[in-house]
């Protein structure tokens, strides 16, 4: 389909012969040598028009310029010139026409006498890769839906494997919940697929017996992997994607990740804090009680938390810092390095914000 | 890096020399059953150059309940492959079942300057 209201198709001298002379009304069809040649006839001369090869200039000679497709500049220099038809553009010179009008002007002259060839792309239709089913009992265990969801999968994959396609994301709908799964990668692999499938519906049960399942996916480009003699060994993708799901599974989605420095002065997150030795946090901190309760100089001297006690001996601080104070998280804080008497080596916190202390971590 | 208390620091990693973009990070809020089935997981899964299990901070009562048997079945799974197992505590948990026992100390810490001025130094 060019649009809405054209329509080309390649056929031999046999079929053209086959199609009847009287066509309904309202409808015109053109046959020609060339498929801008044959649009052009079929969209301006009405019934039905075949043109032999050679033909296609006479043809469509008493046509209006502006049948061409729209370019302003050069129709109103073409109009300057007076120029009105598709006859008189053809038998304009050649290389004046290229001097003055340049490629494009060669190129609407070229339509003008039917002589464009170019060669026939097929418009490939957008497939919507997607199953559902409905029951009229609910399902309530996994291992049914799993099976469906099984069946699914081999279907679309199938689909995909025809177009070439791998799966990009699944969208996976259980009564009226929608969950999205994104692929690390482009795959076709249904185990893989219904592994990842199985893993969320752990973490995730539906809340009710299912009486709804959709299952979409969303096309892509299909992995392509080329290795290295000199590349390192890693965890096969699938595989570790698996193993991560399961892992997810037991400690929870958000304690999964890959750390990042951030760009900020946040303690703890960023770039820009300033390099420290071996530190380890307590998670959560620990609420501590110091002495003297107004600090100046010297720092603390005695601290007390709920799992340790001491003298100071030696302390470092205090260090102010603050930031993010458009932010609901915003710190304001006082932190003192504490040597004490045990040997031990604390970082000592003063939330400005809270009035409280904290022990925050330990150095290694 | 399997982080048993939620005690790893990023930032002191990083100035240690840790590529972070290679680093992957399990936490594991305090449940030391939970970093040992992560453990196995990774182990089992393969294609680490290192699994690092944190049991700094884990309870003495969640460390008495591993049974000595789970560390020769990490110790079969690795056996065949180049991953390194690197468990870290505070007392020896693996025994026998270690190729190699590391005993680390903290230097003595250095307080440079004058107050108010005063820095910790690595020592």
């Amino acid at each position: 389909m060019i649009d809405e209201s054209t329509a080309v198709f390649s056929a031999t001298k046999r079929q053209l012969a086959r199609i009847p002379a009287a066509i309904p009304e309202g409808v015109s069809m053109a046959a020609a040598a060339t498929i801008d040649a044959a649009i052009l006839a079929a969209r301006n001369i009405p019934g039905r028009t075949i043109l032999q090869p050679g033909e296609e200039a006479r043809a469509l000679a008493s046509l209006s310029v502006d049948c061409l497709p729209p370019d302003p500049e050069i129709f109103q220099t073409l109009d300057l010139w007076g120029i009105r038809s598709l006859g008189e553009l053809a038998k304009l010179p050649e290389d004046g026409l290229a001097g003055r009008l340049g490629s494009r002007g060669l190129w609407l002259q070229k339509l003008a006498r039917g002589t464009l060839d170019r060669p026939l792309r097929p418009q490939s239709i957008e497939t919507v890769y997607e199953e559902s089913a409905e029951f009229d009992h609910a399902i309530e265990l996994r291992e049914p839906l799993l099976f469906l969801i099984a069946r699914f999968l081999f279907d679309l994959t199938a689909k995909l494997k025809a177009q070439s396609l791998a799966a990009g994301v699944l969208d996976l709908t259980l009564n009226q919940q929608e969950r999205k799964l994104s692929l690390p990668f482009p795959t076709r692999d249904v185990k893989f697929l219904l592994k990842l499938t199985e893993h969320s519906l752990e973490r995730q049960p539906p809340d009710a017996p299912v009486e709804l399942v959709r299952l979409r996916i969303e096309p892509t480009q299909p992995r392509r992997v080329q290795h290295g003699l000199f590349t390192l060994a890693a965890p096969e993708p699938e595989k570790l994607e698996l193993t991560l799901g399961k892992i997810r599974a037991l400690v929870g989605e958000a304690n999964v990740l890959y750390p990042k420095l951030e760009n900020t002065y946040r303690p703890g997150h960023g770039e820009n804090d300033a390099p420290r030795f071996g530190f380890r946090y307590f998670s959560p901190p620990l609420e501590a009680r110091v002495e003297p309760e107004v600090v100046l100089k010297g720092g603390p001297k005695q601290i007390w938390t709920r799992v340790m006690r001491g003298r100071v001996l030696n302390c470092s601080g205090p260090w102010r810092s603050s930031g993010d104070w458009w932010r609901p998280d915003v710190w304001d804080r006082d932190e003192f390095d504490l040597l004490l008497e045990d040997g031990a080596l604390y970082r000592l916190v003063h939330d400005r914000n809270e009035r409280k202390w904290f022990l925050e971590g330990t150095y290694d | 890096m399997i982080d048993t208390a939620n005690a790893f620091d990023i930032c002191s990693a990083a100035a240690a020399g840790v590529k972070l973009e290679k680093l992957l990070w399990i936490r594991c809020g305090g449940n030391a059953e939970h970093a040992l089935r992560a453990a196995d997981l990774l182990l089992q899964a393969g294609g680490f150059g290192v699994v690092a299990l944190d049991l700094i901070d884990a309870s003495p009562q969640a460390l008495a309940r591993i049974p000595p048997t789970a560390w020769f079945r990490f110790r079969r799974t690795i056996e065949p492959t180049p991953t390194v197992f690197l468990v870290l505590a505070d007392k020896p948990l693996t025994k026998t079942c270690a190729a190699k026992r590391v005993s680390l100390e903290r230097k003595k810490p250095v307080f440079a300057g004058a107050a108010p001025f005063k820095i910790l130094k690595a020592g």
